[in-house]
């Protein structure tokens, strides 16, 4: 039954999206909330009935889908999935709260909208690279006429770059992917080609990308193709000036959903493809991946701190924390691992939360030039109040969902010292490195937060309605959410431990 | 998941302990919601009575546990919870959870009490605020955080809470964030103190990368860090052998301290956290926050290296002198304050560093209450005078407003640390003596320019009273130099003046009553001792040599002199002051620079945050015209690539069959003159056609 | 062969008369500007053809008829051709007011 409902929670929200094209333009909100609150009582229940201690997929579906090339329809959720599927699924609910207002045919929107959530599901629950990067391209089409139908001024220009960055990577993902195909077939203890994940995962397969392996030449190469493409994704500078522009033209609900969910799909992809087939690979060049990583952490801040688009600034500060995740999984420690997926599921609520803070501003006052506000503390206590709570979260204050994911990616990287063929100097100065961007971090956001919400209320604000009630709802549904995984992060651990055990195991790090 | 923690099970003695410092703990946090929540909508007025009724229950809470804990003869004990998993390290977790030793009920109940205090404080205080209620949320949500860090078991923890005494801070720095001043110092403050969290961070990384998960661990019986000591081969190893890494991780999580205590560089942020509230300024920023950077440094004690000795002891020497240079000139009497505490703390660190770091908690805590109640005093004082911060305006205040006068003075005799021999009946004598007595222990173990550790503090305990003495006698003695203002000062209400002499009492009795001063040394040689700390061999006799002689010369009575000079310059305004400037060459220059606090606003704001700001600039304009750039370049030769190729196939591919249409079109034109539409024309082809036709029959027929 | 045998009338000499009717032809259609000469220059060419025709079928092939039908059809084909050039010389001239050939150029390519 549970096998089924996960299909069904794939297709649901594209049986959503037919609807809001078929019936009348002014029922497209209802049914697309009612959509999405029907996905996430599936992934609730999904959610409860996932069994913690298991390792590999549970509720997996396999079906033939092109079987002159082996390809499979096969989906199933693990440890490694499950909490974004949940943090996609509450997340699209808000994001439908947030677009209510949607003025241009909400129709289309929400229709584009729930394809999306469908191609975000795919790619959480494919266990078959073909299927998964069908779902991955099939992401990125509704992305790309969101931003360019519903965007800012510069729209059409942010949707194309969005949209060939991305499918820059997936070039190099492709080829990886024929690559790897053709290396199956040569490895005759299987059972033929195949694309299916878990068998890349097994032993058999392994031995090929070995250094002492056949194709250890096309697993460094593969390596960086794969880490390219999802590099792209994170983003992890410098691949990462698609996305500002994204956000600073995209409306509020996809800036939500864009920096909430979608980033993590590359944060995802390292995590089940790239690390999991080519562990050698990636430990011989884990200095270089994880310099990238902390390079990302300042170089991100440092630009946030910069910037006067307030947009702009939390783009930015996604660019760094992101840099969090890639440092966290780069040092290939279990800690690191752990923190670099608490870190995103930290960050896609916090980014969420502030591109929202960010929206609802913007809704009233058509601009969002830092230094032109002010005083927006004292105009509405209530909406400061969360404010802080959002960018605190952001900044990874204790007590609040960013924390986590933050200070164990620190941990992480400093237990990498002891790691075999590992210079302990080296990973020190990493560490202090990346220790210094909570400096940073801290450093712009508080600096915005006195430009925006302190001082008196300008004059030209002083007739803005105040938040109604349906964006108090969606600020503290999320506000609550950051208190509640910043306290208790075993909430999320209890779910991928096993998973992340055996990933472990896998990478060769077990014990580690 | 992983294997749990097994910690002792706990006596039911312990169970209560724990119990009541949980609900201590926590009752301030449930005040904080409540108040936030429901404050401006039920409690309005009430507000301040409910949160101090929250604070007394916690404070006997507090009281009882440490009652419990003195007369149960309780041993010291863990409890602990899985928090954040840290997986593949013994620990397995990060822990959250209540330790508790002799230390921790003592911090206890000064936080509670003194807590309870300002909040009463800041009924009076507060009156009238439009944001009355959220203070006072603020305010125990400060609270809870620091108790958090008092009853912290782990260092992680401490951080935790750490961060968030930090965020409080910053809350209630910028309570009144309409003016430019609080908002600037709130956020230098909070990023002054992350600075020093970086360096927390990178020395709490670098023992877990070394020691693993040990450092994870709940403390045990002997507090944090014993157990990480005693896994080093103990501190006389440590000091023997310092391994470069740990003076390293040492320094580090004392940076976390520096940050926190506002110890020279970072010190900057604590006079200017001076623009929030002053029930603010007395509990956040003299008597809890700031110390617990002392407290950490007291808790990382067992794994400093001799390098990391000598570090602490140079910041809180340089901090110590230079806080009291520029006490001694500023003329805003919370400034004249804070600065003085700057350097109380810098003399808690040079304690804790110089290994006399028990008479450093001491000093902490007598401190804790003369500090809070001078602040209160002055909170009095410039409520009263309508928000007039600057002690030029002041004078005779004394008949106006006796209570506080009498507060004031008290607590300036106890700074001073007044002495009679080896005998005083304030508090501050005995800690700071010992803190001097901890110094010039290492400056004899140092020996050579390590004397600068004797002189300096000796100095400075003559400089002290001298600044206390002056803003007293600038504040409270002599004639009224602003009439207007003293016409309108009276006595402060009963709420506020209530909580001064209290505190005043507490300046007093707080420690010889409570502790024995001889008790005390025995307990800092034992652990000294236990520690192997190798400078300290007869403290017991050194203490004896020193304290017999030099110490009622130098400070005991000196303290008094330094008062009399300080309340005869100033007694009548700046009139002496000023004729001295004049007279004495290169004070003037002294008195510039201290009055500019050594310009390190100016170096820091060129060097580090204009610098900051100009490298993101740049960063920005990188990311803006050469990363972006570059994918736009990127993106435009891709375009004029498919120009040209457009171009290609337009001209080259598509041209060939245009071509064939062309040259076809153009044999047509050619043809066409062939065809001018004459039937004679025709017909004469025709015929020339046919013969010649017939002409090619025959010779072909010929041939 | 005599010289009497040269007058004697044989195939050569019909030839002979048709090669004449033949260039009077089409000196005729040359010369002549007005449409009916040309087509009487025509029926001459005609004629030429049909003589010749009924020359060689003489001479050659004594006993077949073929020549004879062939110019039984040209002389029909003649008046045909004569009766639709004169329906179009009719036309022509009520477009034109003219019948002269040098006029009619509209279909000059």
């Amino acid at each position: 039954m549970y096998d089924s409902l996960l299909n069904w929670l794939i297709f649901t929200p594209c049986i959503g999206a037919v609807l809001c094209l078929l019936l009348p333009a002014d029922k497209a909100k209802n049914i697309a909330l009612g959509t999405t609150v029907v996905t996430l009582l599936m992934t609730v229940s999904l959610a409860l009935a996932f069994k913690t201690g298991m390792q590999g997929p549970q509720f997996v579906t396999t079906l033939d889908w092109i079987p002159a090339i082996n390809v499979q329809y096969k989906i199933g959720l693990d440890g490694l999935s499950l909490p974004l599927v949940v943090l996609t699924s509450a997340l699209s609910v808000l994001v439908v709260g947030a677009g209510w207002k949607i003025g241009k045919s909400p129709n289309v929107f929400m229709a584009l909208y729930l394809f999306l959530m469908s191609g975000m599901y795919g790619v959480f629950c494919s266990l078959d690279m073909v299927l998964f990067y069908v779902f991955f391209e099939i992401s990125l089409l509704p992305m790309y006429f969101l931003i360019g139908i519903w965007g800012g001024p510069r729209k059409e220009y942010a949707a194309i770059k969005f949209f060939l960055y991305t499918l820059a990577g997936s070039v190099c993902l492709l080829i990886t992917m024929l690559g790897i195909y053709n290396v199956t077939s040569s490895a005759d203890f299987i059972n033929g080609n195949t694309w299916d994940m878990m068998a890349l995962q097994s032993e058999a397969v392994q031995a090929l990308f070995a250094p002492s392996g056949e194709y250890w030449y096309f697993a460094r190469w593969a390596f960086w193709l794969t880490f390219i493409a999802f590099a792209i994704k994170i983003p992890v500078a410098p691949f990462h000036t698609w996305l500002p522009d994204a956000h600073v033209e995209a409306p509020t609900p996809i800036s939500m959903i864009l920096a909430g969910v979608l980033l993590k799909m590359g944060g995802y992809a390292l995590m089940r493809i790239t690390y999991p087939l080519f562990p050698d690979a990636a430990s011989l060049f884990w200095e270089c991946v994880a310099t990238i990583g902390v390079f990302g952490i300042i170089y991100g801040a440092l630009c946030a701190m910069a910037q006067t688009d307030w947009k702009k600034l939390v783009a930015y500060s996604s660019v760094s924390h992101m840099g969090y995740v890639t440092l966290g999984i780069a040092v290939l420690t279990r800690t690191g691992f752990d923190g670099a997926y608490y870190q995103m599921i930290g960050h896609g609520i916090t980014s969420a939360m502030m591109f929202f803070l960010v929206g609802v501003v913007y809704e009233r006052a058509h601009h969002r030039e830092i230094n032109k506000f002010g005083g927006l503390w004292l105009k509405w206590p209530q909406y400061g109040g969360w404010s802080m709570l959002g960018f605190f979260a952001g900044m990874g204050l204790p007590g609040l969902c960013g924390f986590i994911g933050e200070v164990m990616v620190l941990l992480g990287t400093f237990h990498a010292a002891d790691r075999a063929g590992a210079d302990p100097t080296f990973v020190y100065i990493l560490g202090s490195f990346a220790a210094f961007g909570v400096v940073l971090t801290a450093g712009y956001i508080l600096w915005m937060f006195q430009r925006i919400y302190m001082g008196k209320t300008r004059e030209e604000y002083e007739h803005f309605e105040k938040p109604n009630a349906r964006e108090y709802a969606i600020m503290v549904t999320l506000g609550i959410a950051a208190l509640i995984f910043g306290i208790a992060p075993l909430l999320v651990f209890n779910y991928t431990h096993a998973t992340f055990e055996n990933l472990m195991a896998v990478i060769g790090l077990a014990g580690s | 998941m992983h294997a749990m923690l097994t910690l002792a099970e706990l006596t039911s003695d312990q169970e209560l302990i724990r119990k009541l410092l949980f609900c201590a703990t926590l009752l301030p946090l449930v005040s904080s919601i409540f108040t936030l929540f429901l404050g401006t909508k039920w409690l309005k007025k009430q507000t301040g009575q409910f949160a101090v009724s929250a604070m007394a229950m916690s404070f006997v809470c507090a009281l009882f546990a440490a009652f419990k804990f003195t007369t149960g003869d309780v041993e010291p004990f863990t409890w602990a919870i899985p928090w954040i998993p840290i997986p593949g390290r013994e620990a397995g977790y990060l822990y959250l959870g209540l330790f508790c030793d002799q230390l921790t009920v003592a911090l206890m109940v000064m936080v509670t009490l003194i807590s309870t205090l300002v909040h009463i404080y800041s009924i009076g205080y507060m009156e009238g605020d439009k944001r009355y209620e959220r203070f006072f949320c603020y305010l125990s949500a400060f609270t809870f955080s620091m108790l958090g860090i008092v009853t912290a078991n782990g260092l992680m923890q401490l951080f935790v809470f750490w961060e968030l005494v930090g965020l409080t801070s910053y809350l209630l720095i910028g309570f009144w964030f309409e003016k430019k001043g609080p908002q600037q110092a709130c956020k230098k403050a909070f990023v002054m103190n992350r600075v020093g969290d970086t360096g927390f961070l990178i020395g709490f990384g670098i023992l877990f990368a070394q020691l693993g998960g040990k450092v994870l661990l709940p403390a045990t019986d002997g507090g944090m860090f014993d157990a990480i000591a005693a896994e080093l081969g103990g501190k006389a190893e440590i000091m023997a052998n310092p391994p470069m890494w740990l003076t390293i991780a040492g320094i580090g999580l004392f940076f976390g301290a520096i940050g926190k205590s506002a110890q020279f560089p970072l010190h900057t942020w604590l006079p200017d956290a001076m623009e929030g509230p002053t029930p603010v300024s007395s509990i956040v920023h003299s008597a809890t926050m700031v110390a617990a950077g002392v407290y950490l440094t007291a808790r990382i004690f067992p794994i400093l290296t001799p390098a990391a000795h000598l570090f602490v002891c140079i910041i809180g020497l340089i901090t110590l002198v230079m806080a009291a240079c520029m006490a001694v000139v500023m003329t805003d009497i919370k400034r004249v304050l804070a600065y003085s505490t700057l350097s109380q703390l810098g003399y808690m660190i040079l304690g804790v560093g110089s290994g006399a770091y028990i008479f450093a908690l001491f000093h902490l805590v007598t401190h804790a209450f003369f500090k809070c109640c001078l602040f209160q005093c002055s909170g009095s004082v410039i409520n009263m005078a309508h928000h007039q911060q600057d002690m030029r305006y002041y004078g005779g205040l004394a008949k106006k407003m006796p209570l506080t006068a009498l507060a004031y003075g008290i607590c300036t005799l106890t700074i001073s640390g007044i002495g009679f021999g080896s005998w005083s009946f304030l508090s501050g004598f005995y800690s700071k003596d010992g803190i001097i007595l901890g110094s010039y222990n290492y400056a004899h173990e140092l020996g050579g320019w390590g004397s600068l550790f004797l002189w300096g503090p000796i100095i400075v305990a003559y400089i002290t009273p001298f600044y206390m003495a002056r803003s007293f006698a600038l504040t409270f003695l002599g004639k009224p130099r602003d009439q207007h203002l003293y016409d309108h000062v009276k006595e402060a209400p009963k709420t506020m003046v209530g909580p001064q002499l209290v505190l005043a009492l507490f300046a007093i009795i707080s420690v010889p009553w409570i502790l024995p001063w001889e008790h005390m040394i025995e307990m800092t040689q034992q652990s000294l001792v236990a520690n192997g700390v190798t400078w300290i061999p007869g403290l017991h006799e050194l203490h004896e040599a020193h304290h017999g002689i030099a110490a009622p010369l130098l400070f005991g009575l000196a303290g008094l002199l330094m008062i009399g000079v300080g309340i005869w310059m100033y007694k009548d305004g700046f009139g002496k002051a000023e004729f001295l400037l004049k007279k004495v060459p290169g004070l003037k220059i002294l008195h510039t620079w201290a009055l500019n606090k050594f310009y390190f606003d100016h170096l820091y704001d060129i060097f580090i945050v204009k610098m900051t700001k100009c490298f993101a600039g740049i960063c920005s304009f990188i990311d803006k015209w050469g990363v972006d750039g570059l994918v736009n370049v990127v993106g435009l030769w891709t375009k004029g690539l498919a120009r040209f190729t457009g171009g290609f196939d337009n001209k080259v591919v598509d041209g060939l069959v245009n071509g064939a249409a062309n040259s076809a079109r153009a044999g047509g034109q050619a043809l066409r003159t062939t065809q001018p539409g004459r039937i004679r024309v025709y017909v004469s082809l025709l015929f020339v056609g046919l013969i010649i036709a017939l002409m090619f029959a025959l010779t072909l027929v010929a041939n | 062969m005599t010289m009497l045998a040269l007058f004697q009338p044989g195939l050569y000499h019909l030839l002979a008369v048709s090669i004449a009717l033949l260039t009077a032809g089409v000196a005729v259609i040359l010369t002549k500007r007005n449409a009916v000469g040309i087509l009487m220059g025509v029926e001459l060419i005609l004629n030429a053809a049909g003589l010749n025709f009924v020359a060689f079928n003489r001479y050659v092939w004594a006993n077949a008829v073929d020549g004879q039908m062939f110019t039984l059809f040209i002389i029909v084909l003649a008046a045909a051709e004569a009766a639709v050039a004169l329906a179009i010389f009719l036309n022509f001239y009520n477009n034109f007011d003219t019948i002269n050939v040098d006029q009619a150029d509209e279909l000059q390519g």
